[in-house]
């Protein structure tokens, strides 16, 4: 802890004097009396004084000196001042497959969390250099390393996720090689567990349990001459089942489909 | 505030009266039996008739055994005078309810016994001398005039018992039973006063008003000690050590005043003002032979 106004310490002296004025102080009760002749010549009672003393000591005193004490802390302004954390090197990945287009059951898509964790992570690691990558089956740098991530901000604002399949070890190892490899950490940004490992790779998983996606799309035209056909994979990866309606459309013609997903 | 006295109060009165000692020289007739011979139903005594007294009094079986002309004479019954005397300093003041109170209400119940008596019931409020009295006279119509004395006088004042006394016995030419009423905390000294009354043949009772906080104080810590009747101020700080001197010392003090009053056959009763008045006039009052 370190106090911002370390001279306002310099006010708790004023304690001193709080201390002096209270034993000075003469604060006697006035009681009327019939007669003094009766009370002249006693002598005060010692014992008395002695627990007067220790009473006000008890009670007052402290609460005058623990007000002051506060208004001192208080002018003093302490404060708590924490090392942000450094790292030598740090890679976001996100995942761009178009699973991360799908939405959550709050309606937000997962490559919206996606993008709002890598905004975190610069956040936190604000002096460390980083490098932003999408890994797809058509994997790219969004902004090379580098320890202002100004470019890196700027390429998470307009990041969507694509319309492809989800990419390999082998193309995540190549995407961090053409930024040097040695990174220190590796977070990988995703909507589900991806079936590969390397070392030192962080996997950051949103909503895995409520993840419905689209994961193949493709479309032709009828050999019959009766329109287009569109095949599309879905995916659930919930745990339980998913009564869904997907609908196709081309702009002026649209298709309906209900479907039942089980989980997996 | 609560009133002086009313008539539950006084209905309880009704069986008490002033008790006299000795028999006094009164002026009217009444019933405190006098010195002198007079013609009430009570025999005294025979005499030897001498001219001009009335036949009916011979008493003729007397005369019939030895041959002498005897004449029964009986108690001669008068009213008395009495006075209440009443200190109204400002240390009577003092106290929940105030002394003053108390003695105003006390007053106004010796004056209905005394009144009711057939007496003669005087007010003799005073500090440092004799504020206005009210003169003693017979009749119940004399109450209100003592009531509303003792309700519109305020306590104020220094004290002095001598001076008051003295002032007393100069402007009341009779004799009577006297009820000083008073705290008597003064360091002024009262025996000259009194022993002006003892002189004239007053029959004197005295009844200390004190507050419980006078007897047993439980001020404690540092206190600034003002005396009521002067500007004189004493610091002190007080604890139970304190407190037993000053209680020892108020022992010593009323011991004296006790053993004064005791030597000049003076009736006394200390009347803490949280004892109820009735206790005080129907246990203290008539255990101390002032009342029956």
């Amino acid at each position: 802890m370190i106090l911002e106004n370390p001279a306002a310490l310099s006010l708790l002296a004023l304690g001193i004097g709080i201390v002096l004025l209270y034993f000075l102080r003469t604060r006697r009760q006035r009681h009327e009396v019939s007669a003094l002749f009766l009370w002249e010549g006693l002598p005060n009672d010692p014992r008395t004084r002695a627990a007067r003393i220790r009473v006000r000591v008890d009670l007052l005193l402290l609460l005058q000196l623990l007000v002051l004490a506060a208004l001192v802390a208080a002018l003093a302004q302490p404060a708590f001042r924490t090392q942000r954390p450094r790292l030598a090197s740090l890679a976001i990945v996100l995942d761009g497959s178009a699973s991360l287009r799908a939405r959550t059951q709050e309606g937000r898509p997962s490559g919206e969390l996606a993008r709002a964790e890598a905004l975190a992570l610069l956040d936190r690691y604000s002096t460390t250099p980083v490098a932003l990558f999408e890994l797809s089956t058509s994997p790219r740098v969004l902004a090379p390393l580098s320890a202002e991530h100004d470019r890196a901000r700027r390429a998470l604002v307009g990041w969507e996720p694509t319309w492809f399949a989800g990419g390999t070890a082998e193309d995540l190892t190549g995407l961090l090689a053409s930024q040097g490899g040695a990174f220190e950490r590796v977070v990988f940004l995703t909507d589900h567990r991806p079936d590969f490992s390397l070392p030192g790779l962080d996997v950051v998983v949103f909503s895995p349990e409520e993840n419905v996606a689209l994961t193949a799309f493709s479309v032709r035209e009828d050999p019959d001459g009766n329109g287009s056909i569109a095949f599309l994979k879905v995916r659930n990866d919930t745990s339980s089942y998913r009564d869904l309606t997907i609908r196709v459309s081309d702009g002026s013609r649209r298709a309906l489909l209900p479907v039942l997903l089980p989980p997996g | 505030m609560e009133p002086l006295i009313d008539e539950a109060f006084l209905a309880r009165l009704a069986n008490l009266k002033v008790i006299v000692k000795g028999r006094r020289k009164g002026k009217l007739a009444g019933l405190h039996p006098s010195p002198r011979s007079g013609l009430s139903v009570e025999f005294a005594d025979y005499r030897d008739y001498t001219p001009g007294d009335d036949f009916r009094y011979i008493d003729w079986n007397i005369y019939g055994r030895l041959d002498r002309v005897l004449v029964k004479s009986f108690v001669h019954e008068v009213d008395l005078p009495i006075y209440l005397l009443v200190d109204l300093s400002s240390s009577m003041r003092l106290g929940q309810p105030s002394k003053a109170r108390y003695a105003a209400r006390l007053a106004a119940a010796l004056a209905y016994l005394g009144l009711r008596g057939l007496d003669r019931v005087g007010l003799y409020p005073f500090t440092d001398r004799l504020l206005p009295v009210v003169l003693p006279r017979h009749g119940m119509g004399q109450m209100m005039h003592v009531l509303h004395a003792l309700e519109k006088m305020p306590a104020a004042g220094k004290t002095s018992i001598d001076r008051a006394l003295t002032e007393f016995v100069s402007k009341s030419h009779e004799s009577g039973l006297v009820f000083l009423l008073s705290d008597f905390l003064s360091d002024a000294g009262y025996q000259e006063g009194l022993s002006r009354l003892f002189h004239r043949g007053d029959e004197v009772v005295v009844i200390q008003i004190l507050d419980p906080e006078e007897l047993r104080p439980t001020i404690e810590g540092s206190a600034l000690l003002a005396e009521v009747e002067t500007s004189r101020k004493v610091p002190l700080v007080i604890g139970r050590g304190t407190l037993a001197l000053y209680e020892r010392r108020l022992g010593t003090y009323l011991a004296t005043l006790r053993q004064y009053l005791s030597d000049h056959r003076v009736s006394y009763a200390l009347a803490p003002t949280d004892v109820p008045l009735e206790v005080l006039i129907h246990e203290r009052l008539r255990q101390g032979g002032i009342l029956q």
